[in-house]
């Protein structure tokens, strides 16, 4: 068993009275790109915020490195380099400037600077003031300034958020690759499971501030459900055909869906439905989306608001 | 629909703690008050001219550049002025709304100093009557000083979408208050020190500038002011 | 506490209130200087020791501009890291919030003692211009500025309180004139307001209150750490 990188433990965060943050127990393992996943407001931020000490938790521990937060914040946050929601910086100080100030403080070397500056493709760039920086540039800035301390774990909250297709593409590639090059772990929030899929090797799933999914992306893959629908022409007639067979469909106007869980099974339907002289146009398999189960999941705690906001 | 723009801006702020900032000056003026030994001859003018003082010198011009700040504040944040100039209104008007909705603020202070007035004149058992003439020129003079003030601040509150730097030009311009106060020549025109001199009331003042000339001064400056700064808000990239 | 330090002088660069670290005092001294134009011959007439009156009529300004000063420089200090919500990254760094908090007393303190300098320097020139001669008092016109310098710590350390905690400035601000305002008029309050230490009296002994001034500055400064230490960062 590797190594557990982030271990929280009944974490709480109440405001005023609601749980924003409900006993959630993340494990993050070293090397993992742990996609932490909910829609907006399930308390993706504020467990981010607890994780980097920004916020107290109201119950609940935190323990990163194998260490308690509350006990060893600074030797913990030495290792970690993060990015929180929107990216923060100082506008009236160039690039350059911006990282100097952070480095300053983290002691790193001068070069580390240039390191970060040229992996997230912004050397051109550094000596103009980031007031006049695109979004896009805002955010790749952020990310230059969570690698500054070359950092063991990496934070990132909705790293993507803003950006235009090429520049998601281009984080995504940046993200993909560091667990490999540094063999940093990795922890990355969004509330798009699309984004996530295309990353993450396990996936945390919160929702009104509960854990309610916690296993490697496989897993979640796995629990899609295969149906497999035939056009027959006229649904119900097959359904009813089928069933002496021992097999069972649902029909809908023209189609009939069957769970089959393997080809024998479908080759069975097949001949069973040409025997009794029924057409059959077409053959599809239908896989459940990653969205669908996401959706599944979310809908349990929220009713309707999750297909809107994960959508 | 200017009235419609000022009912937007009374929502704006309503939610704000700008009520909390009106008190600041009435509280001031109160402690000077309640500290002054009132002679027992003239009780209510001396009172008045302790209180106006202290009330109009500097904080009363001070005060008006963090209402206008205020105002502007949370347009500058997250792309209100944008929104704002996107709507189907005219930017005249919007500026016009902010000017009135400041002016207001300043007549609300003004009357909450009128009020501690009282309230001090009587917690101290004067004698006498109240000189309600004196008052109310008072009150209505220091609203008359304000309009260049507030049409300056607005102004620079427009351009500027930090919080701090037109209010801190505002108080570099009012520190000389003291000084000026003090000189003939240029006291009736230094638009920082109007307030305190419409303030100082006719007969009772210390000082004695002739009215119709300072309120040319006043209008003067004020046309300048306010045409300025519409000008700007007309030109504003957003 | 060094990198913290040179962090927030690297923030401060290109930033328009270092202007007013210069606009303060050559403010107040140019006040005297319109002052003594106008009036040269009555101030002078009026006053043996030429040199004791041009600090006294400097003083008068000390008071409030050094408050306002105070006001306006904590509210920007903080603002850096406001805007942009700067403050979750710089806390989410292996950093000491008390460092963090205390490197913003040292400088924006900073800033005000060179004011303070340049306000005696300013003085003196001030003086000699005016052709009141080099026999001057040196440690007079140093006390003119520093005494007043160190009496208003526990207002600085006030403002920066109320500024990093808020996000909006206008309650500090309007505080802050508060106070300034109050202090021109605080020869009438009683002694225990921290916005009347500033002022100077001739034939008082202020320095009581310089002593003062630096105790309960700490103890404001302890308070604040203390507070910003345990509040959530959003």
């Amino acid at each position: 068993m590797t190594e557990t990188i982030i271990q929280t433990d009944g974490l709480v965060k109440s405001f005023k009275g609601t749980n924003v943050v409900d006993r959630v127990d993340l494990t993050i393992r070293k090397g993992e790109i742990y996609g932490f996943l909910g829609p907006n407001g399930a308390g993706k931020t504020t467990t981010i915020r607890m994780l980097l000490g920004l916020m107290k938790p109201s119950a609940g521990t935190i323990s990163i490195f194998g260490k308690s937060l509350t006990s060893s914040k600074i030797e913990i946050l030495r290792k970690v380099g993060s990015l929180v929601e929107s990216p923060s910086y100082y506008d009236h100080l160039n690039g350059r400037e911006n990282l100097e100030a952070l480095r300053k403080v983290l002691q790193v070397p001068k070069s580390r600077i240039d390191e970060v500056l040229a992996i997230v493709r912004l050397t051109k760039d550094a000596h103009r003031p980031v007031k006049e920086y695109s979004l896009g540039m805002k955010q790749r800035l952020g990310i230059a300034s969570s690698l500054l301390g070359e950092p063991e774990l990496l934070i990132l909250d909705e790293p993507t958020n803003g950006l235009d297709p090429s520049g998601i593409q281009e984080i995504r590639e940046l993200i993909k690759s560091l667990p490999e090059e540094c063999g940093i772990t990795i922890m990355i929030s969004s509330h798009l499971l699309s984004e996530i899929e295309q990353m993450a090797t396990q996936v945390g799933i919160i929702s009104k501030g509960r854990l309610i999914y916690q296993d490697s992306i496989e897993k979640l893959q796995s629990k899609a459900q295969h149906r497999i629908r035939l056009r027959v022409g006229n649904g119900e007639i097959a359904k009813k055909k089928l069933l002496p067979h021992g097999h069972v469909a649902e029909a809908e106007e023209e189609y009939i869906y069957v769970e089959v869980h393997h080809d024998d099974e479908i080759a069975s339907v097949v001949s069973t439905l040409v025997k009794e002289k029924i057409p059959v146009y077409r053959i599809e398999e239908q896989r459940q989306s990653l969205e669908d189960i996401f959706l599944d999941l979310t809908k349990d705690e929220e009713g309707s608001y999750a297909s809107h906001s994960a959508s | 629909m200017l009235r419609s723009l000022i009912s937007s801006e009374l929502l704006k702020i309503r939610k704000t703690k700008v009520w909390l900032l009106l008190f600041l000056s009435p509280i001031l003026a109160a402690i000077v008050g309640y500290l002054s030994d009132i002679p027992s001859e003239g009780g209510w003018a001396y009172l008045l001219f302790m209180m106006t003082s202290s009330h109009s010198l500097l904080i009363f011009p001070l005060m008006i550049s963090v209402f206008s700040g205020f105002i502007c504040r949370y347009e500058h944040q997250n792309g209100g002025w944008r929104r704002m100039f996107s709507m189907p209104v005219g930017r005249q008007n919007v500026y016009l709304a902010k000017f009135i909705v400041v002016f207001s603020l300043v007549a609300l202070n003004q009357l909450m100093f009128s009020a501690v007035y009282l309230g001090m004149g009587y917690m101290q058992g004067l004698e006498g009557s109240v000189p309600g003439e004196i008052l109310i020129k008072c009150l209505a003079g220091g609203l008359i000083a304000a309009l260049p003030l507030i049409a300056l601040t607005l102004w620079v509150a427009t351009i500027w979408s930090s919080f701090v730097a037109p209010f801190t030009l505002n108080v570099i311009l009012t520190l000389p208050n003291m000084l000026v106060a003090n000189s003939e020549t240029f006291r009736p025109w230094y638009p920082w020190v109007q307030p305190f001199m419409m303030m100082q009331g006719e007969e009772d003042g210390f000082f004695t500038v002739p009215a119709e000339s300072l309120l040319v001064a006043i209008g003067v400056v004020f046309v300048i002011f306010y045409i300025a700064g519409s000008m700007s808000i007309q030109r504003k990239a957003v | 506490m060094l990198p913290i330090l040179q962090a927030d002088l690297l923030k401060v660069k290109r930033k328009w209130f270092w202007l007013l670290v210069f606009l303060g005092p050559f403010g107040v001294i140019g006040l005297q200087v319109v002052n003594y134009g106008v009036r040269y011959e009555w101030i002078t007439s009026r006053t043996d020791d030429q040199w004791a009156t041009l600090i006294q009529s400097v003083n008068m300004f000390v008071a409030p501009a050094l408050l306002l000063g105070m006001a306006i420089l904590a509210s920007q200090i903080a603002s850096i890291e406001h805007k942009e919500t700067a403050w979750k990254q710089l806390l989410a760094l292996p950093v000491k919030r008390r460092d963090v908090y205390i490197s913003k007393f040292i400088i924006t303190s900073g800033m005000i003692f060179i004011s303070a300098l340049l306000l005696c320097i300013g003085t003196v020139v001030l003086g000699i211009g005016l052709g009141f001669g080099w026999n001057f008092s040196v440690s007079d016109i140093l006390k003119n500025s520093f005494y007043p310098f160190f009496a208003a710590l526990p207002v600085l350390a006030l403002q920066l309180w109320m500024s990093i905690v808020q996000k909006n400035q206008a309650g500090p601000l309007a505080i802050g004139i508060f106070g300034a305002v109050f202090s021109t008029y605080a020869h009438l309050a009683p002694n225990w307001l921290i916005w009347k230490w500033p002022l100077l009296y001739p034939g008082k002994d202020p320095l009581p209150y310089v002593g003062l001034g630096v105790l309960v500055g700490a103890v404001i400064l302890l308070a604040g750490v203390m507070d910003f230490r345990r509040r959530d960062v959003a």
